[in-house]
C-alpha cells in the first residue's frame, strides 16, 4: 500500500472511530417535532464539536484551523459523516463553505481575519443572489447599490436565502451598472443582516417547515470595505461561491441515499427474509437500488477525476440532474407504500432527504429538482456544453 | 497483473478494425451479407487474437481481465457486429475453467486459434435434465435463443443442481438437432435453437462438475449478461451520435432542428442515461467479487443498461422523423437489436425476479448508527 493510500485509511478510521463516540445520541428523534431554538443551538453545538475535531473545514486553505486537505482527504471525511449518520450543518453550509471559500479567494487580508475566524466560532451567513424575477436568469438580478461617499446605498429583494432569517451576515449581489450588459453590472458585497432597513420573511414550503427566506431591502447602507473584488466584478466572483464546494455536497448526498436504502425496504414491508410480496413494488425497489448503485459508481468516478486534477465538463450537471431523479423515484416509491404517510406526521430538521417520513421526503426532494440549477436548466447546459447542440437565444 | 492491455488503445484499434468490416447498406439490402461479413470479422478478431483475451495465461491465454473484453464488447454493440465473437468469447469463459484436462487445453488453443467453436448453451430459456447411468451421464433438454450457433464444432451444456456439471458434446453428435431461426434484429441474423431428446454420453464428457462446475457457470452467465450490457451501451452511444448528427442538418421552419429546446432536453436526457450506464457498467466490469456476486451485478447492469439502450433506440427514431420509420434508415436496426438483446433467457421482469433477493438483501444493510 502506497504511503497516501494508508494514510488515506487511517484518516477514514480516525475519523469513523471520532464520529462513532460524538455523534449525539438518537440526534433524529431530537429534531424531530422540536422547535426553532432548540434546532439551533443543536447545529451550534454540533458544529462546535465538528470544528474542534478538525472536521468542519478540511476543504479551507493550508493555513487555516482544519484545513489544507487535500480532495481525496476531504472525500474520506465527507463518506464517514455519510455512513455515520451524521446530523447535517444545513445551519452552517453557506458560512463554511460559499461564504469561507469565496473569502479566501477574493477577500482582503483584513475582511479574510474578520469573517474567517467569527465563522469558525459559529457565525451564519446566507446567500442573497436569486430574485423573484431573477432565478435561472440569475444575471439579470436587479437588487440596486448606488454609491453615497464610503456606503453603497441598496434596495431590492432577495429571495430563496437559505435558512436566512438565522443569518448574521450575507453574501449579497447587486446591481451597480443599468446601463452595459447584464454581469459586467453585478457587484459583491458583505452585508450585516442587523443592518437598518434589512427585513427577512421566512417562507413556508410546501413540507411545513420554513428552510429559505426572503430578504427586503429598503435603503440599506453597506460600507464600500464590505465590497468583495472590484465594481463589476460580482458575476465572476459569483462563479466561485457557487463552485465552492466542489462536487462534495453531491458525493455526501449520494453516500446518503445509499446508506438509506434499508429505509425504503422497511416502508415497503419487506418480510424478515428481505422479501417483498407485491411483484410491481419489488420490482420498482430493485430498479431504484440498481440506480442509486449507479448513481454512486457515476459520483466516485467524477470525484475520482477531480482529484486528479482533470476537467469534468458537463458531468456535474449529469450528476446532479440523475441525482434529483433517483431521489424523486425513491421517495415516491416509499410514499405510495405508505398510505398512512399521507397523514401529517412530525418532520426532523435537519434531517437530510431520508428521514422515514415518506411525505415529507418526498415533498422535500422538489429542492432537487428545482434549486441549484433546475432540471431544465440542466438539461440546457448537458445538450449545449456536451452534446454541442445550438445554444438558446437570449434577450 | 502485468502487461494490462491499455483499454483506450484496444477500444481504439477494434473501432477502426470493425469501420473497416462494417457496411450499414450491405446490411440493410442483403440478409446473406451478414453470414459472409460476421465470418469474415471472425476470421480477423482471432488474428488479432481478441478471443483469448481473457481466458487465463495458463489456458493458453492472453490472461486479461474481464474488462478488456468489455471494451471490444462495447465496441462491437457500436458497430453492430454480429454474434460470433460473442459466443465463442462466452464459450471460452466456460471452457477455460476445465483447463487441467489436456483434451480441453488443446480445444481452447484451436478455438483461440479460429479453427473451432464452442457454443455454451447460456443465455437463451435452457432446460436440461441429466441422469447417471453407471458409468454413462444421459441428457434431455432443450435450449432456445442462443446466439452465434452457425459453425459450431462443439457444445456445452449447463446442468444444474443438485448436481451441477457442464458436459461437452461435438455439435455434430447424433441426437443433437440444431436449427436456425430468423430474427427480426437482422444484425444478428438469427437464433438458434438447440435439442436433444437422449444424449448418452460417456462421464469423461463431463468436462466439469461441483462446486467448480457452479462456479463457471455462474461466471458464464455474468459474462454473457456483461456482453449484452456492454453491447447496449455501444449501440446507444452510437445511434445517440448518429441521431445528434441528423439534427444538426435537418432545418425545419427556417433552423436545424437541433435548436428546439424539447428536443435538446431529450438528448441531454439520453446522453445522460447513457453516462450513468456507462459508470455503472465500468465499476461492475473491473469487480473482483466472488462468481455469485459477480453473477448479480451483471444481472443488474444488463437490466439497467437494457432499459436505456430501449429507451434511446425508441427516442431515436422518434427524432429522426419520418426518415426514422424507413428501412433504408438504420435507426431500426439499433432498435430491433435493443429488442432482441432483451428478450434473451427470459423478460426483464423474469431476470429482475431472480435478482431481486440478492439485491434487495444487499439494500437491507445498515450501518451502526442507523435505525
Amino acid at each position: 500500500m502506497s504511503d497516501d493510500v494508508r494514510q488515506l485509511e487511517q484518516l477514514r478510521m480516525q475519523t469513523r472511530a471520532w464520529l462513532e463516540v460524538n455523534i449525539p445520541q438518537d440526534w433524529r428523534a431530537a429534531m424531530t417535532d422540536t422547535q426553532d431554538q432548540a434546532f439551533l443551538q443543536f447545529q451550534r453545538n454540533w458544529m462546535q464539536s465538528l470544528v474542534s475535531a478538525g472536521l468542519a473545514t478540511s476543504h479551507w486553505h493550508v493555513g487555516w484551523p482544519g484545513g489544507g486537505r487535500s480532495l481525496a482527504e476531504q472525500i474520506v471525511i465527507v463518506e464517514e459523516l455519510a455512513r455515520a449518520d451524521a446530523p447535517r450543518l444545513i445551519l452552517y453550509f453557506i458560512s463554511l463553505y460559499h461564504a469561507a471559500m469565496t473569502l479566501m479567494e477574493w477577500g482582503t487580508p483584513e475582511q479574510k481575519n474578520k469573517h474567517l475566524p467569527a465563522i469558525l466560532a459559529g457565525e451564519v451567513w446566507c446567500q442573497g443572489f436569486s430574485e423573484p424575477n431573477a432565478g435561472s436568469d440569475l444575471a439579470s438580478l436587479k437588487t440596486r447599490a448606488v454609491r453615497d461617499g464610503d456606503h453603497y446605498i441598496v434596495d431590492g429583494q432577495k429571495i430563496w436565502s437559505t435558512l436566512g432569517q438565522h443569518a448574521d451576515y450575507c453574501l449579497l449581489l447587486v446591481r451597480t451598472d443599468a446601463s452595459g450588459p447584464k454581469q459586467a453590472g453585478i457587484t459583491f458585497l458583505l452585508m450585516d443582516m442587523r443592518s437598518k432597513g434589512v427585513e427577512v420573511r421566512p417562507i413556508r414550503q410546501i413540507t411545513g417547515d420554513e428552510e429559505f427566506a426572503e430578504i427586503f431591502l429598503t435603503g440599506v447602507r453597506i460600507p464600500v470595505a464590505n465590497r468583495l473584488g472590484e465594481e463589476g466584478q460580482g458575476w465572476r466572483i459569483a462563479q466561485t461561491t457557487l463552485n465552492s464546494e466542489r462536487g462534495l455536497t453531491i458525493l455526501e448526498l449520494s453516500e446518503r441515499l445509499s446508506h438509506s436504502r434499508w429505509r425504503l425496504l422497511e416502508a415497503l414491508g419487506a418480510g424478515a427474509d428481505g422479501q417483498l410480496a407485491d411483484d410491481q413494488l419489488r420490482r420498482e425497489a430493485v430498479d431504484v437500488f440498481i440506480q442509486i448503485d449507479a448513481l454512486s459508481a457515476m459520483v466516485k468516478d467524477m470525484m475520482g477525476r477531480l482529484v486528479e486534477g482533470l476537467d469534468v465538463g458537463g458531468t456535474a450537471s449529469m450528476v446532479k440532474l440523475f441525482y434529483a431523479q433517483v431521489l424523486r423515484s425513491f421517495t415516491a416509491l416509499g410514499l405510495r407504500s405508505q398510505p398512512a404517510a399521507l397523514q401529517q406526521q412530525p418532520f426532523t430538521l435537519g434531517g437530510g432527504h431520508e428521514t422515514g417520513n415518506w411525505s415529507f421526503d418526498y415533498m422535500n426532494s422538489f429542492m432537487w429538482t428545482i434549486a441549484g440549477g433546475s432540471n431544465e436548466i440542466q438539461r440546457n447546459i448537458i445538450s449545449e456544453r456536451v452534446l454541442a447542440m445550438p445554444r438558446e437565444k437570449y434577450a | 497483473m502485468d502487461d494490462l492491455i491499455e483499454l483506450g488503445a484496444l477500444s481504439d484499434s477494434a473501432r477502426r478494425v470493425l469501420d473497416e468490416h462494417q457496411n450499414r447498406q450491405q446490411l440493410l439490402k442483403d440478409p446473406a451479407w451478414l453470414a459472409q461479413s460476421d465470418q469474415l470479422l471472425y476470421r480477423t478478431s482471432a488474428e488479432l487474437g481478441w478471443l483469448g483475451l481473457c481466458v487465463a495465461e495458463k489456458a493458453g491465454g492472453l490472461g486479461q481481465p474481464f474488462n478488456a473484453l468489455g471494451a471490444l464488447y462495447v465496441e462491437l454493440g457500436r458497430a453492430l457486429a454480429g454474434p460470433s465473437i460473442v459466443a465463442t468469447t462466452v464459450g471460452l469463459e466456460l471452457l477455460s475453467a476445465a483447463y487441467a484436462d489436456p483434451d480441453v487445453t488443446d480445444l481452447i488453443e484451436a478455438i483461440i486459434a479460429g479453427d473451432q467453436r464452442a457454443l455454451a448453451l447460456v443465455g437463451g430459456t435452457v432446460v436440461v435434465k441429466a441422469q447417471r447411468q453407471g458409468a454413462r451421464v444421459v441428457l434431455k433438454g432443450v435450449a432456445r435463443d442462443i446466439l452465434g450457433g452457425a459453425h459450431a464444432t462443439h457444445l456445452l451444456i449447463p446442468i444444474e443442481a443438485p448436481n451441477p456439471a457442464v458436459a461437452m458434446v461435438r455439435a455434430d453428435h447424433p441426437g443433437v438437432v440444431i436449427e436456425a431461426r430468423k430474427a427480426w434484429d437482422q444484425t444478428r441474423g438469427e437464433v438458434f435453437d438447440v435439442s436433444f431428446e437422449h444424449l448418452e454420453l460417456p462421464l469423461s464428457s463431463l468436462v466439469l462438475q461441483g462446486a467448480e462446475a457452479s462456479q463457471a457457470l455462474a461466471r458464464a452467465a455474468a459474462h454473457f449478461d456483461f456482453a449484452l450490457a456492454c453491447d447496449a451501451l455501444g449501440g446507444s452511444e452510437q445511434i445517440l451520435n448518429e441521431t445528434l448528427a441528423y439534427m444538426q442538418t435537418r432545418t425545419q421552419f427556417g433552423r436545424a432542428i437541433a435548436s428546439f429546446q424539447a428536443l435538446k432536453h431529450r438528448c441531454a436526457d439520453m446522453a445522460t442515461e447513457i453516462e450513468v450506464a456507462r459508470a455503472l457498467l465500468t465499476s461492475a466490469c473491473r469487480s473482483t467479487d466472488d462468481a455469485h456476486a459477480w453473477r448479480t451485478q451483471a444481472a443488474a447492469c444488463r437490466l439497467h443498461t437494457g432499459a436505456v439502450y430501449r429507451r434511446v433506440t425508441e427516442d431515436a427514431l422518434q427524432l429522426h422523423g419520418g426518415i426514422g420509420f424507413t428501412w433504408e434508415q438504420s435507426c431500426h436496426l439499433f432498435l430491433k437489436r435493443a429488442r432482441l438483446n432483451d428478450a434473451l433467457g427470459g423478460t426483464p421482469e423474469q431476470r429482475k425476479d431472480l435478482v431481486a433477493p440478492r439485491i434487495l438483501a444487499a439494500a437491507a444493510r445498515r450501518t451502526a448508527h442507523q435505525g
